[in-house]
């Protein structure tokens, strides 16, 4: 009873970084069917640049958390101007070319992966913890910075969520999504409001990178490792649903940790896999997907 | 000129007595098609008698190119069933459909593009002919169509008249029993759409003997078609001669109506 | 008339160019150059196969690596002899692109290419699980025989021309014509019987035979591999000789391709990354030249057609 406790607290943790980051990719794909690669890299701009920032500011004198306070922000902002520069130069001219998004994110990722190396050097950074203690209940011991992340995560998510409902700019990016020259032909600044999706997006994976960095080892490669997850939960979710992106985060990080414990963390990779692929035939959309 | 049966399908159950001759090619009987709470095809039965060219026209909205879809297999019906010469065809997909003898066109762009008029019109020829006769019958469609001189024009390179006719001519060229055009004549100048109804009429024979045609051109529509229906708000309005249905005071309503609301 | 000709002119000066590198290149280190470039060439050309019906084929490296795994281990523990190794590991990656494509082409557009892509990964990852294969650090001792050693650029040059001669006739075949109209417009294709399911499904086993003879060729020329060979890296390189020689043009692939790989030979002297310059590579076409290399030459071409005569 308690390992099942503490693995379903484990899958909860994996499941909020998995949500976070994927919720960005579907909102992309929905408003603007574009399939994202590079999100990854603005989820790890984000993560290196606070997983880099942090130790120095700390250095200076402040507390670990002040130094993160400080860091955090740098590391939004860093990944935001890499992702409006993105869509500025690249994707702005491919929105609704699925392929073609597709392989000039390819590209943007090979060559993210190069330079992402070359500015924060292939080394692998372990930021302190910034939130000290754990927390123990039910039987399962998690520390109090998963624990801030999940709520955090879901905080998000649920605000998204009814951004997306109860808002005007949410309202448009559904018109959108759903129908895109109906939304033209009633006066919607397409543009416009592509634009803001992928911000909104971005904003998610740089938040996600955020949060990440002090809980896990950020090293150049974890955009890319991410992403293959990411894409994992949109698609099973559904390519453009958001209450799809919860659920199936949360299920794939169950998959991955049960996996992990019962086999070993390769097969639970390949289960995540068949998975994957077993969902896109039985459901072509995802469970709630609609592209 | 009925061929052998078509490669690798598998027919709908005969219901009766030999294909061949039957008066009806086409029958349709309670075809319904709901969208989530919209009634786009409403309880509609006809038939389509072999050898006639037979109109489906109705205002804007009223359900044609659904009942193209759904008597093409490209789309499943809620309720209804459909016979191709007496073989049940409710529920096929396009494989079984176009092979029992049913070719369609589509309203927009029903050729391909960056090919040229001559793989376009070959296509319809691979899986109904032998790959020794395809090239043909390329031939034989073109002149039927009066495109052989643009047979090495790319299609996109045409004007709209002549990539009209491309794909009526990809369509013919699979030896249809039943050609079914869908609105064929949109966007065409008064002559190109004389053009059009003098190759349909004059070729009626070699077209496979009957035509469906979905047009909202109501002058071409009175002139050349033997029967007409009338749909409305997806159910069937009226059926008759063309003369019939130009005095039936339903339809004129229907039209006035729809034209006064526009 | 002009087009054909241009056509079997770019046939003979390619099998001349290659044939002649492929002999009177002697530096060992260009020729493995010569060879790397052939296989890429086929491994273009197969992405380009499937992009015809407009489908980008991420599971290629999976199937690359499967003729390669299978050639290997065939020759390795069977001691098959290298041709036989390199055609039945071919097969094996045929049987297995089939059943993919069976499965998984209901799907289009953006979930088959994440299909494809989960498929490359999940195989890479079982790869490494398998002892016999040399779990993660990979097989080894996979070598041709000594006598063909001086041969193997000509050996892995005619083989590719001949598998990308295959590639050009069936896609100038009614079968390339059927892909071609899925690519462009499917309905149209259905409506006038043709089972486009079934092609679709035959065009996947056509890519991942010649998939697997890549991968056989480089497994034997290699002489080493391992899981990483394979990954999703692989369709993105093929991917990028295509975008950058020109995807419109079967030609394409092979110059996008030798192109490519020159350059990313070159540029290693110099410490560049080679995922940067591929990278790079596919977003400069992708931006800039979206006929790629090719497709430049043929704009330039006809505006040279047109030449003095237009003053407008």
């Amino acid at each position: 009873m308690q390992t099942a406790v503490q693995l379903m607290a484990t899958a909860l943790q994996i499941g909020a970084v998995y949500i976070l980051f994927s919720l960005g990719l579907t909102l992309v794909f929905g408003v603007m069917r574009i399939v994202n690669f590079v999100h990854g890299q603005v989820f790890a701009t984000a993560a290196l640049t606070v997983a880099y920032a942090l130790p120095t500011i700390a250095a200076a004198g402040l507390p670990p958390l002040a130094a993160y306070c400080v860091a955090a922000p740098v590391g939004v902002i860093a990944a935001l101007v890499l992702s409006v520069a993105i869509y500025t130069f690249g994707f702005r001219y491919f929105q609704r070319d699925e392929i073609g998004s597709f392989i000039l994110s390819i590209g943007l990722v090979l060559v993210l992966d190069g330079v992402l190396l070359k500015v924060f050097g292939g080394a692998v950074h372990r930021v302190p913890e910034v939130i000290t203690g754990v927390v123990s209940s039910f039987g399962a011991t998690v520390t109090l910075q998963s624990l801030v992340l999940c709520v955090v995560a879901l905080l998000l998510a649920t605000g998204l969520y009814l951004m997306l409902g109860h808002t005007k700019l949410g309202k448009v990016l559904r018109a959108v999504s759903i129908d895109h020259e109906a939304a033209m032909m009633v006066g919607i600044p397409y543009g416009k409001v592509a634009f803001g999706g992928f911000l909104i997006a971005s904003l998610l994976a740089a938040l996600a990178g955020v949060l990440i960095a002090p809980m896990s080892i950020v090293s150049p490669v974890i955009g890319t490792d991410y992403l293959i997850k990411g894409f994992i939960v949109v698609i099973i979710g559904g390519l453009g649903s958001i209450p799809g992106a919860i659920l199936a985060g949360l299920f794939v990080a169950t998959v991955e940790t049960l996996g992990a414990f019962y086999l070993d963390s390769s097969y639970a990779t390949i289960a995540t896999f068949a998975l994957v692929i077993a969902v896109l035939l039985v459901r072509p959309k995802g469970f709630l997907g609609r592209g | 000129m009925t061929d052998t049966a078509p490669r690798g399908t598998k027919p709908g159950r005969i219901v009766e007595t030999g294909p061949g001759d039957a008066p009806d090619i086409l029958r349709i009987e309670g075809l319904t098609r709901r969208f989530s709470g919209l009634l786009a095809v409403n309880n509609l039965s006809f038939e389509v008698r072999r050898g006639e060219i037979f109109g489906l026209i109705g205002p804007n909205g009223a359900g044609k190119s659904t009942v193209f879809n759904l008597i093409s297999g490209f789309l499943p019906a809620t309720e209804g069933r459909s016979f191709v010469e007496r073989r049940e065809m409710t529920g096929q997909r396009p494989l079984t459909v176009s092979a029992a003898g049913l070719v369609r066109t589509f309203q927009h762009g029903s050729y391909i593009r960056s090919m040229t008029v001559r793989d376009n019109i070959r296509l319809g020829t691979i899986a109904r002919l032998k790959s020794s006769d395809r090239a043909g019958r390329v031939d034989e469609v073109a002149t039927m169509l009066g495109l052989t001189h643009v047979l090495q024009e790319v299609a996109e390179n045409l004007p709209h008249g002549l990539q009209r006719l491309v794909s009526i001519a990809i369509a013919v060229a699979a030896r249809p029993k039943l050609l079914c055009l869908d609105e064929p004549l949109t966007g065409l100048n008064e002559t190109e759409v004389g053009n059009v109804l003098e190759v349909l009429r004059r070729y009626r024979g070699e077209l496979g003997g009957t035509i469906i045609l979905v047009e909202h051109n109501m002058k071409a529509v009175m002139n050349i078609c033997d029967r007409i229906l009338v749909m409305h708000h997806g159910a069937l309005l009226a059926t008759g001669t063309p003369k019939e249905i130009a005095t039936n005071p339903a339809v004129i309503k229907a039209y006035l109506g729809d034209r006064h609301a526009n | 008339m002009a087009r054909i000709d241009a056509n079997l002119i770019g046939w003979i000066v390619l099998i001349a160019a290659a044939v002649f590198a492929a002999v009177a290149v002697t530096n060992p280190y260009l020729s493995s150059i010569v060879i790397l470039i052939a296989i890429g060439a086929l491994l273009g050309a197969s992405l380009r196969f499937v992009m015809l019906m407009g489908e980008v084929n991420f599971a290629l490296g999976a199937f690359v690596g499967i003729g390669a795994y299978t050639a290997g281990l065939l020759h390795t523990a069977a001691g098959l002899n290298f041709a036989l190794a390199i055609l039945v590991g071919a097969s094996v990656s045929m049987v297995v692109g089939t059943t993919f494509g069976a499965i998984t082409l209901r799907a289009k557009g953006p979930y088959f290419m994440l299909i494809g892509f989960a498929f490359t990964e999940a195989v890479r990852v079982a790869y490494s699980k398998f002892a016999v294969l040399g779990g993660t650090s990979g097989m080894v001792g996979i070598f041709p025989p000594r006598a063909l050693d001086l041969w193997m650029p000509l050996i892995v040059v005619l083989t590719v021309i001949v598998f990308l001669v295959v590639l050009a006739i069936a896609e100038r075949s009614d079968f390339g014509r059927i892909l071609f109209a899925i690519g462009e417009n499917e309905p149209v294709a259905r409506s006038v019987g043709l089972n486009t399911f079934r092609s679709k499904v035959a065009a996947l086993a056509v890519t991942s035979a010649t998939a697997g003879i890549a991968g056989g060729l480089h497994a034997f020329t290699n002489n080493v591999i391992s899981p990483g060979d394979f990954s999703f890296l692989l369709p993105a390189f093929a991917l990028a000789y295509v975008k950058v020689g020109g995807e419109n043009h079967f030609f394409g692939p092979i110059l996008g391709a030798a192109f490519l790989i020159a350059l990313s030979h070159y540029a290693l002297g110099f410490g560049a990354n080679e995922s940067f310059l591929y990278g790079g590579a596919i977003v400069l076409s992708v931006l800039l030249m979206p006929g790629g290399m090719l497709g430049l030459a043929s704009r330039a071409v006809a505006a040279v057609r047109k030449g003095p005569s237009s003053h407008d």
